[in-house]
Order: C-alpha cells, then structure tokens, then sequence
C-alpha cells in the first residue's frame, strides 16, 4: 500500500475553488516497437519478434490553482513495460502534489513526485521531451522502475550564482516498489540536486540516500538452509551468506553527474552515475554513463550515444561462496548442501552485467506536437554476461547483439 | 548635394531595417509594482524557471504569440537562443516534470495586449510600435 497522503491529497481538492480558466488538462503518447537481433535474448519487453510494449505509454497531465500560490498536479501514466507483467497498461499515479510558491526564488511540494535520479528521469515517459526512442539504457536502467516515484517533500530555490544560475532541489520521503518477485522499500529516501547553468551550459550533481529493504518471499528457505549449515558446521561465513538474500535498513547511495553543451548547431550531453551499497546484506554495486551528440539541422535531429554499465550483485556473498570452497572442498557438505552452495554461486554470478553500447539514430519534428524516432543500438557484452539483455534459461549467449527501435510520440 | 543625399539614402535604410525587425517590449498590467525587468529576468520568467516577479508577491501568467508567428521565434532566439523547437522539447520537459505550468498562447498581439491588460499578474511580448495603452512596458528588448 502506497502513502495514503496521496489519497489525501485527493480529497483535499476544494471543488468550489475550481475556476475553469486556472484548470489545464493536457497529456502525452508514445507508439513505440521495435526488436533485436537474437533468439532468447529480452531487453524491456523486446525481444527476437516486433514488440509494441516496451517503450509505448499513454499519459494525462492535471494542473490547476488552487490559491494564490498553491496549486495542485497530477499525472496518471498507462505504460507497456512495467517490472510486473500484469501490470502492464494499468493507470498509475505519477505524480499528485500541491505545489506552494513561497517566494520568487522559494517553492516547496508535498505528495507523490518523480524520484529525480538524472537529468530526463522526471519525463521518462514523455518521449517527446528528449531526443531519443528513450533516454541512454547505461544509465537509465530499468532496475530502477521500483524507485520512479517518491512520496514526500521537495524544496526548490533557484538564484544567481555571479553570471550562472543554481538551482537547489532538497527532497525527502518515502519509496516503495516491486521488481520481479522482489518486494523493494526504502524509507527515508533523502537527497539533493544541484544544478549550475550558464547561457549555453549546465551541469549537475545528485545524490540520494536510502535505507533499503529488499526481500523475496522465495528466498527464505534458502536462507533458512545457509543459517542451519552454519549451525551444523559452526562456521559464521554461512550466516554471512544468508544474509545477502535481503536487505535490512541497508544504506544505499546514488551519486550522479550530468553535462549538457550547446553550441550552434550541436548539443553534447553527458551522464555518469555510481550507486554505492557495502553493507552486510542484499548489495548492489553498480556504475553506467553515456554521452551523447545531437546535430539540429532543420526538423532533423541525428544522434549518437556511447554507454557503458557495470553492476554487480552481493560481490562480498559470491566472494565468500567461492572461500567456502577453500574450507569445504567440492562433495563434502553433502548433496542438498553442494546443490544449495553451487545453486546460489550461479544466481548470484548471473545477476552480474557489463556492457558497452553504442546508439545512431535521428528524432525528426513531423509537426509541432509529434515526433518520430528511429535508432539501432549495438551492445557489446562483456565479462561473460549478456549485459542489460536478459537470457531465456539454457538460451545460448551471444557476445553482442542489436536492438533497431522507433518510436512516434506526441504532446497534447 | 551628395552628403544630403546620402544621409536621405542612409536614413531610409535606417527606416528600412527598423522596420523590418522593429524592437520587442515585455509588456504587463499597469498595475504590477515592477517599473522595469532586466533580460535575464524575463529569459527566467518564460522558462518558468522564475514564477513569481522579482522582489514581490505576485505570481507570474505568462503569455505567448502563437508558435508559428515571427516574433515568437525571435523573442526566443533573442531570450534564451532557443528554435521554436527546442521551445516546445523545452516546454513538454517543462511541464510534464511537473515544474509549473505553461504559457497562455494568445491569439495574436492585441490579444496579447488585451489580456495583459485585464490580467493582474500577466506578462507577454509585442512589437514595440503597437500601440501600447492601457498596459506597462517594463522592458524594450532593441533589435
């Protein structure tokens, strides 16, 4: 269950206050397919055959005064892709806040946002507002679907900084989320953005902090068998792998970089980010960046992206599986225990991915509110993974693979 | 004889020119307690990155000429160096960011002027040689 804050948000819409001409509807869509170049192999929901769900999204925008300097928001998505199948298309709550302008430079929202990990993170699904079929997967990866939205507060100042303009964004609240069969939470979510512009420049910095809960329903008799082999063997290295099937209040940090350079013609951006989490349980450490050159000409935008991405899962617990092979040479723990030990080596190994992509492709203005997009993006795998790519079980594993993508999206 | 002619020939293109680009004025109610706005201030408030004008409690309703007309691409070639398509990438980043909200589009510049006139807490840009009773110019951007 979501925040019920947003619920109460909801009521709090004073119906008498409603003046028409202060109240806008507006909305965006995407039609988008596209598919790679190998059997049993998925990214989003492409695969070897046409998909049309990946990057395919419908959504409708609600904004409107309440007060002199109070207004409200809200934004439903219907979206093709979601980290659980049978939610595909259903209505989501995006966004729902009140918005409240202290002062010029001041202004402070409460309710449900988007998180605002990277620079396009807050318009992902509004595929009109960037140049891409969608923004550069090396950096936005769709593990991070659970933590899109965040229920809190935010605080926004923008001023001068001499010849620059600062924006400082505060936020602090909570997510809640699923991915597979992971039940995912992070409360308190704290963070910040800082942003620096020139006339033609900008750059920023974020950083979020999480303390995470992560578990799985499935994974506790896996657990429950590592906790009894420590106690059969009286060895702590087994305890210290069953913890690595969850997180507990486990302290997550998210750092990101962003660049953006125009000069004529050609804008250059460029994103980096690092995420940080050596605790003793569940442990993701991960790293991804992209940049990216635009050349407008005319209704013609060509482009072309290189990114590269790394992220590995509980390094520490494989680190210590491997050891236990030291102490407990192969066949001598017993056969459900062998099964157990080398089972969870695998799981744990097949979660690590690397990769390097490159991206050519060209959005092109067909009328004032529709776009049209096309690329192909090549990924080069690599450290015996299948990278972003999820393999079909017993699927052979390719060392690269393309993906070819379009996309028509419009503004309303 | 020659220099006068000159100087004639020198005003005429002179005239020409102005006419051709004549200057922009940034245009609000009589009633905003603003005399004057500097660019920088006006590049913020149609980007919506500035909501409120400057030094004061009133919020900002910003007002466009239609998207496809001459001086709505110059005002923002001229404010921020932005295309008309880059505006409208801009704007949709804008608004569906939840940032704020979006201009008014006006139908041309006497509904501009209208408006602006009418509406406490509006701001737009017109061709400078309007005629511009009834509203306050707080800033010429010269050509």
């Amino acid at each position: 269950m979501r925040n019920p804050l947003i619920y109460l948000l909801l009521m709090a819409i004073p119906c008498q206050t409603l003046a028409f001409d202060d109240w806008a509807w507006s909305g965006f869509a995407s039609v988008a397919g596209g598919k790679t170049n190998r059997d049993g192999l998925s990214f989003k929901n492409y695969d070897e055959n046409w998909s049309f769900d990946a990057d395919s999204v419908v959504g409708l925008h609600l904004q409107g005064d309440l007060l002199p300097h109070l207004s409200f928001t809200a934004q439903i998505v219907a979206q093709g892709y979601h980290a659980n199948d049978t939610d595909q298309y259903q209505p989501e709550v995006d966004w729902l806040f009140l918005s409240y302008q202290w002062s010029p430079a001041l202004r402070m929202r409460a309710g449900r946002m988007r998180t605002p990990h990277y620079l396009y993170s807050e318009t992902i699904n509004t595929g009109y507002s960037y140049p891409w079929v969608r923004p550069p997967t090396n950096v936005y990866t769709f593990f991070l679907t659970p933590f899109y939205n965040f229920d809190g507060i935010d605080l926004t100042w923008n001023g001068d900084l001499g010849p620059f303009e600062l924006d400082i964004q505060v936020f602090a609240g909570a997510m809640d989320g699923e991915y597979a069969e992971l039940d995912i939470k992070a409360e308190p979510v704290g963070g910040a953005n800082l942003t620096l512009r020139g006339q033609q420049w900008l750059l920023r910095y974020g950083l979020i902090i999480n303390s995470t809960d992560i578990s799985s329903p499935g994974w506790h008799i896996y657990q429950d068998a590592y906790r009894q082999l420590a106690l059969f063997t009286g060895d702590t290295l087994f305890n210290d792998i069953a913890d690595a099937f969850e997180a507990n209040d486990e302290p997550y940090a998210y750092h990101a970089l962003a660049a953006q350079w125009e000069h004529r013609n050609w804008t250059l951006l460029a994103e980096g980010y690092y995420i940080d989490n050596r605790g003793d349980g569940f442990a993701n450490t991960s790293t991804g960046g992209y940049a990216s050159v635009l050349y407008h000409t005319g209704n013609w935008t060509p482009y072309i992206t290189f990114g590269s991405y790394y992220n590995v899962l509980n390094e520490d617990a494989i680190q210590d599986l491997e050891d236990s092979y030291t102490t407990y040479p192969a066949g001598t723990l017993g056969p459900q225990a062998e099964l157990l030990r080398s089972g969870t080596l695998d799981a744990f190994r097949s979660f690590k991915s690397k990769q390097r992509s490159w991206t050519l492709g060209t959005r092109y203005d067909l009328f004032t509110n529709t776009a049209i997009k096309l690329e192909a993006e090549y990924f080069d795998f690599l450290a015996d993974t299948t990278g972003l790519m999820i393999p079909a079980p017993d699927a052979r594993r390719p060392k690269d693979a393309v993906l070819v993508s379009f996309a028509i999206d419009v503004v309303f | 004889m020659r220099i006068l002619q000159l100087l004639a020939a020198l005003t005429f293109t002179c005239l020409m020119l102005a006419n051709a680009r004549a200057d922009l004025a940034i245009i609000a109610h009589p009633d905003n307690p603003l005399a004057s706005l500097s660019e920088k201030d006006v590049q913020k408030i149609f980007l919506g990155r500035l909501r409120m004008f400057p030094d004061s409690d009133l919020e900002t309703q910003t007002l466009d000429l239609p998207d496809n007309s001459e001086l709505y691409s110059r005002f923002y070639a001229r404010i921020a160096q932005m295309t008309p398509a880059k505006v409208r990438r801009y704007r949709a980043f804008y608004l569906f960011s939840g940032k704020g909200k979006v201009p008014y589009q006006a139908q041309n510049q006497q509904d501009a002027i209208n408006k602006v006139a009418t509406e406490k807490n509006a701001i737009g840009y017109v061709d400078a040689t309007s005629d511009l009773t009834g509203v306050k110019v707080l800033l010429i951007l010269q050509e």
